[in-house]
C-alpha cells in the first residue's frame, strides 16, 4: 500500500508546477550565490596573502632576534562558503610578543567592521531558506481537507501509518531531488574553480553537511505534514507553516542567545583589562629598575642605538636583554592566568547557549555545519590553543639555540669587532635591516645576519575540535529523534483527525 | 459609492472572520511582544554603559583641566548614544563600532567597545522592521493570494456581476480591506512597542513622530505585497500556484536580495585593506620626513621643557603637525570609504523594495549605517573643534611656546600650563539630525515606493477589466 501511495504522490509531485518552479529557482539562486561567495573568498584570501607575505618579508629583514616579530594568522576557511560561522565576525591575526600570550585577534580579510551591519550569507543559509521553503510548499497541503481525494483514500482500508509514510517519502524524495541537483551543480563549480582546490577531507565534510541538511529538511516536511493534518483548510495550514518556519529559522536562536546571555551574565572584560594594565605597570617598574642598573653603559637617550661598544658593555647588555626577556615571559604567564579565567567563563557561557539550544533545529544544523566547515566557536578556541603552543615552541627555540644569551639577540655586530667607534655602531644598530647592510657592502665585515628561515613558523590547518564527531552525531541524533517524534505524531493525529 | 462601501464592509467582515487572519494576528502580536521584551532587556544595559562613559569623561576632563597642556592628552571615550528608537530599527548593530577615542595625537576610526571575543555570541537583530519586512509581508500575501481565485471557485463572482457591480470597486474594496486589516495589526504592534518605551520612561516626542511616519511608510510598503498578491490572484486560476509563486518572489525580495548585501559589498565597492592604508600612511609620512633635510639636531624630538627653547623645536613641531595631518586625513578617508562601501551596496540594491524600505526607516530613525555616518561626522567636527579650542586658549598665554602637536604625547611641555575651566571645553554634541531633513532626504525613495504601488494598481485595474470569472 505504501508503494502505491508513494508512486502516485511522487508522480504528482514531479509533474507539478511547484517542482519545476522550485528546481529552477533553487538552481538559479544557488549558482549565483556560489559565484558571489567564491568571489568574496578570493577577496579575503588576497587580503590574507598580502599581510602574510609582508609579515614574512619583515621577518626576513630582521638582522637581530629582538627585531624578529613572529606572528600568527589563519587563512580564511574554504568551507566558510558553506557555513561562514564565526569567520566573518572574529579575527585570527596577531603578532607574538614575549610579554603577552595573545588573546585579542585582529581581522585580516575584510577590514570593514561596518559590514557587520549587513546580514551574513553563506550557502547553508540560502539552502536553509530556499529549499526548506520549497519543502514546506510541497507538504503544507498534503492532507488538506479541501482535497476530496483524501476522503476517497480513507474510505478504503488504508493504514494511517502507510498513508503518512507514503506521502512523506514522496515529498522528501521530490525535495531531495531538487537539493541533490543543486548540490551537484555547486560541487561542480567548487571542483572546477581554480582557486578552491578542495582536498579529500574537505569534500568529505561537504558531503556530510549535505547529509545533515537532509535530516533537517525532513523535520520541516514532517512539521508541515502535522500542521496540514490539524488544519481545516490549506490556507490556514499555509499561515501556520510559514509562521513556524520563521519562528524556528530566525527567532528561536536569537531568543535563546539573548535569554541565556542574560541569565548567565556575559563575563566583563574590563576587570581583566584592569588587572592586565596593573601587571603591565608593575612590569614596567621592574624593567626600569633593570635598565637603571645598566644606565651607565648607555651614552645617549637612544640607549641601544649609540652606546659605548666596549666588550664589557656588550657583555652587560647581553645580560640585560636576557633578564629583560625572562621577566617579560614571567609576566606573560601571569597575564595569561587572568585571561584564561575570562576565556573559560566565556566558553562556559557559549556551552550553556549550546546546551539550551538543543531544541532549536536551526541551531543544531548551524552548529554541525560550522563544525564541519571549521568555523564554529570551538574552532576559535582550538585556534587559540595552537597559538599558545606555537608561542611555547618559539620560546623553546630561543632557549634551545641559547639566543637570549647571545649577542645576536640585540646586535648584528660581530663579536671580534667589539669595540667599534661610535659612528659605525650607530649605523649598524639604527638600521637593523638587511636592506641597509646590503646597501653598504663594506659593513658586512663588521656585521652578521641571522638565519630567519630557521625560526619556527605558525601554520594552521583545519583541525578537528575535541569531541567534534560526537557533537555532530549528537546533533544529528537529536534531529532524527525530532523527526521520529513528528512522524508518529502525524500518524496519531491522522488517526484522530476528522476527515469529513 | 454606496455599493463600494457595502463591498468594503463585506470584505472586511469576511477577512476578519477568516481563521488565517486570526492566527496571523495573534502571531504578529506575539512577535511584537517578543521584540519589546528583547528591547527592554538590551536597552537598559546600553543606557547604563552610556551614562557611565559620560561620568568617566567628566571626571577625566575635570582632572586634566588643571593644566591646558594636559588637556591635549585627554582620551575621552565617546559612545554612540543609544536611542529608544532601537525598538523600531536596530540593524545588526551588536558588532558595530560604538565608541571613538578622542585623542588629539592619535586619530582612530571608531572602535567596537567590547573585546573581539564578544562577537562569538551571535546576535541577530530583532526589531519592528524585521517583523514588518519578514512577517507582515507574508501576512499581506496570505491575505491577498487567493482573493479573486476563491471568488471564482465559489461562483460569487458571477452573482456579484449580476448586480452590476463595477469591477474597479470590487478590486478597490478588496485592496482597501486588506490594507485596513494590515494597518490594524501594525498599529496594534507599534502600540505594544510604544507601551514598553513609555513604561521604561524612554519616551520622547520625536519617538512618537518617528513611529507615526514609520507606520505610514510601512503601510505603503506592505501595500506593494498586497497588490502583488491581488495581481497574481487575478492572473492565476489556482490558489496553490499563486501562493507558490508569491512565496518564491517573497523569498527573493525579502530574504535573498537583502542577505546578499554583505557578500556584494566587496565586489561593488572594493576598498583598500587596513594593512595597505597603514603602509601608505607610513610611506607618505616617510616622504615628508625625507624631503625636509633636517640636521641631526632637528631630527631629535621634543622631550622636555628645555627643548622648547631650542632652535629646532618650532621646525620639528611643524613637521610633526604635518605628519599628524597626513595620518588624520588618510584615516579619515579610509573611514569614509568604509561608510561609502555600505552606502553604495545599499544604493545599488534599492531596486528591491525591501532594501529601499529598510533604508528609509534607518534614515528616518537615524539607526544603522546612517547613525554611524552621522556619529563619524560629528566626531570629526568635534575633533577639529577641540583642537582649535586648545590652540586658541594656548595663544592667550604669553608664557606658552605654542608648540602644539607632536606624535609623542609628552610634547605638550611646550604649551600653556595655565588651568582651564572644564565647563568651557567643547563637549561632544550628540545631536541627532532633524527629522524633517531626514524625511525630505528619503522623499525620493518614498515616491518610488508609491510609484511601484501605482504601477501595480494600474496592472491590477487592467487585468480586472479583462477579468472573466470561471
Amino acid at each position: 500500500m505504501i508503494w502505491i501511495i508513494f508512486k502516485k504522490e511522487i508522480k504528482d509531485n514531479l509533474r507539478s508546477f511547484r517542482f519545476l518552479a522550485g528546481l529552477c529557482l533553487a538552481l538559479f539562486i544557488s549558482i549565483i550565490i556560489t559565484f558571489i561567495l567564491i568571489k568574496n573568498y578570493e577577496i579575503e584570501l588576497k587580503a590574507y596573502n598580502e599581510v602574510y607575505q609582508e609579515e614574512l618579508l619583515k621577518q626576513a629583514r630582521a638582522v637581530t632576534y629582538n627585531h624578529v616579530k613572529p606572528f600568527v594568522m589563519k587563512a580564511p576557511e574554504k568551507l566558510g562558503i558553506l557555513a561562514k560561522g564565526i569567520d566573518s565576525r572574529i579575527g585570527f591575526y596577531s603578532k607574538l610578543t614575549l610579554d603577552l600570550i595573545p588573546y585579542d585577534m585582529k581581522r585580516t580579510g575584510n577590514d570593514n567592521e561596518l559590514l557587520e551591519l549587513l546580514t551574513n550569507i553563506d550557502l547553508a543559509s540560502i539552502f536553509k531558506i530556499i529549499i526548506t521553503l520549497l519543502a514546506l510548499l510541497f507538504a503544507f497541503d498534503c492532507f488538506s481537507k479541501d482535497n476530496r481525494n483524501l476522503k476517497l483514500i480513507c474510505s478504503n482500508k488504508v493504514s494511517m501509518q502507510a498513508l503518512v509514510l507514503g506521502k512523506y517519502l514522496a515529498i522528501i524524495l521530490s525535495v531531495y531531488l531538487i537539493l541533490f541537483i543543486s548540490f551537484i551543480i555547486v560541487s561542480m563549480i567548487f571542483y572546477f574553480h581554480p582557486k578552491l582546490n578542495f582536498d579529500s577531507s574537505e569534500w568529505l565534510r561537504f558531503i556530510f553537511s549535505f547529509v545533515i541538511f537532509q535530516i533537517y529538511l525532513s523535520l520541516f516536511i514532517l512539521m508541515a505534514i502535522n500542521i496540514s493534518i490539524i488544519s481545516k483548510r490549506s490556507a490556514n495550514s499555509m499561515v501556520l507553516v510559514l509562521f513556524f518556519w520563521i519562528f524556528l529559522s530566525f527567532i528561536l536562536n536569537s531568543a535563546v542567545n539573548m535569554f541565556i546571555s542574560n541569565i548567565y551574565k556575559v563575563p566583563d572584560f574590563e576587570e581583566v583589562e584592569g588587572s592586565i594594565i596593573e601587571l603591565d605597570m608593575e612590569l614596567s617598574d621592574k624593567l626600569e629598575v633593570l635598565s637603571g642598573e645598566h644606565d651607565k653603559y648607555f651614552t645617549s637617550r637612544y640607549n641601544e642605538v649609540v652606546l659605548n661598544a666596549k666588550k664589557e658593555a656588550m657583555e652587560k647588555f647581553k645580560e640585560y636583554y636576557h633578564d629583560l626577556e625572562k621577566l617579560r615571559m614571567k609576566y606573560a604567564l601571569k597575564k595569561a592566568k587572568i585571561t584564561a579565567d575570562f576565556f573559560n567563563k566565556f566558553l562556559l557561557l557559549l556551552e550553556k547557549i549550546n546546551e539550551y539550544s538543543f531544541f532549536s533545529p536551526s541551531y543544531l544544523l548551524d552548529n554541525s555545519l560550522s563544525l564541519l566547515s571549521g568555523t564554529n566557536y570551538r574552532n576559535f578556541f582550538a585556534y587559540m590553543e595552537k597559538v599558545k603552543a606555537y608561542r611555547n615552541e618559539y620560546i623553546k627555540y630561543l632557549d634551545d639555540k641559547k639566543i637570549l644569551k647571545s649577542y645576536l639577540y640585540f646586535t648584528p655586530l660581530k663579536e671580534k669587532n667589539f669595540p667599534l667607534d661610535d659612528d659605525d655602531f650607530y649605523y649598524g644598530m639604527k638600521h637593523t635591516e638587511k636592506v641597509y647592510l646590503d646597501t653598504y657592502d663594506n659593513l658586512y665585515k663588521y656585521y652578521q645576519t641571522i638565519d630567519t628561515l630557521d625560526i619556527p613558523k605558525f601554520e594552521f590547518i583545519y583541525t578537528k575540535v575535541k569531541d567534534q564527531n560526537l557533537i555532530i552525531s549528537l546533533n544529528a541524533m537529536i534531529l532524527i529523534l525530532m523527526n521520529l517524534f513528528l512522524y508518529f505524531l502525524a500518524v496519531l493525529l491522522l488517526k484522530k483527525a476528522d476527515l469529513r | 459609492m454606496k455599493t463600494f462601501l457595502f463591498l468594503l464592509k463585506n470584505e472586511l467582515k469576511l477577512n476578519i472572520g477568516k481563521t488565517k487572519f486570526i492566527i496571523a494576528f495573534v502571531l504578529v502580536a506575539l512577535m511584537f511582544l517578543f521584540n519589546a521584551l528583547f528591547f527592554s532587556i538590551k536597552f537598559s544595559d546600553e543606557i547604563k554603559d552610556f551614562e557611565l562613559s559620560q561620568e568617566e569623561n567628566n571626571s577625566l576632563i575635570k582632572n586634566y583641566s588643571k593644566n591646558l597642556a594636559n588637556l591635549t592628552l585627554v582620551s575621552q571615550k565617546i559612545y554612540l548614544k543609544p536611542d529608544p528608537i532601537y525598538i523600531l530599527s536596530k540593524p545588526q548593530s551588536s558588532q558595530l563600532p560604538d565608541y571613538a577615542s578622542m585623542n588629539l595625537y592619535n586619530f582612530k576610526f571608531p572602535l567596537y567597545s567590547k573585546q573581539n571575543i564578544y562577537s562569538l555570541i551571535k546576535q541577530e537583530s530583532f526589531d519592528a522592521v524585521f517583523i514588518i519586512t519578514i512577517i507582515m509581508t507574508l501576512l499581506a500575501l496570505i491575505l491577498s493570494y487567493d482573493a479573486f481565485i476563491i471568488e471564482s471557485s465559489n461562483k460569487n463572482q458571477q452573482i456579484l456581476y449580476s448586480f452590476k457591480i463595477k469591477k474597479a470597486h470590487q478590486l478597490l474594496a478588496k485592496y482597501l480591506s486588506i490594507i485596513i486589516l494590515l494597518s490594524l495589526v501594525l498599529g496594534f504592534g507599534l502600540i505594544i512597542d510604544m507601551g514598553f518605551v513609555i513604561f521604561y520612561k524612554y519616551f520622547q516626542d520625536i519617538f512618537l513622530w518617528k513611529l507615526i511616519i514609520t507606520y505610514f511608510i510601512s503601510l505603503i510598503f506592505l501595500s506593494i505585497f498586497t497588490l502583488l498578491g491581488l495581481y497574481l490572484s487575478l492572473i492565476i486560476k489556482k490558489s496553490y500556484i499563486s501562493i507558490i509563486l508569491l512565496v518564491f518572489i517573497w523569498s527573493v525580495l525579502v530574504i535573498l536580495i537583502p542577505a546578499s548585501e554583505k557578500a556584494l559589498a566587496g565586489i561593488f565597492y572594493p576598498i583598500p585593506s587596513q594593512y595597505k592604508v597603514q603602509k601608505k600612511i607610513k610611506q607618505m609620512q616617510d616622504n615628508v620626513w625625507n624631503k625636509r633635510s633636517l640636521t641631526p639636531d632637528e631630527k631629535l624630538g621634543i622631550d622636555d621643557e628645555e627643548d622648547c627653547n631650542k632652535e629646532y623645536a618650532r621646525k620639528r613641531a611643524k613637521l610633526s603637525m604635518d605628519l599628524d595631518r597626513i595620518g588624520f586625513e588618510m584615516k579619515k578617508k579610509q573611514a569614509t570609504d568604509k561608510i561609502n562601501q555600505i552606502l553604495s551596496v545599499k544604493d545599488k540594491l534599492t531596486f528591491s523594495p525591501v532594501v529601499m524600505f529598510k533604508n528609509i526607516i534607518e534614515k528616518i530613525s537615524n539607526t544603522g549605517i546612517y547613525k554611524f555616518d552621522n556619529f563619524f561626522n560629528e566626531f570629526i567636527g568635534y575633533y577639529n573643534k577641540y583642537s582649535d579650542f586648545i590652540i586658541k586658549e594656548d595663544l592667550k598665554d604669553p608664557a606658552s611656546k605654542h608648540l602644539f602637536s607632536e606624535e609623542n604625547a609628552w610634547a605638550n611641555v611646550c604649551m600653556s600650563k595655565l588651568p582651564l575651566d572644564p565647563n568651557k571645553l567643547p563637549r561632544f554634541p550628540y545631536q541627532a539630525p532633524g527629522l524633517l531633513g531626514a524625511v525630505l532626504n528619503v522623499m525620493d525613495k518614498i515616491l518610488i515606493l508609491i510609484f511601484i504601488n501605482g504601477i501595480l494598481l494600474l496592472l491590477c485595474f487592467r487585468k480586472m477589466k479583462a477579468y472573466k470569472p470561471i
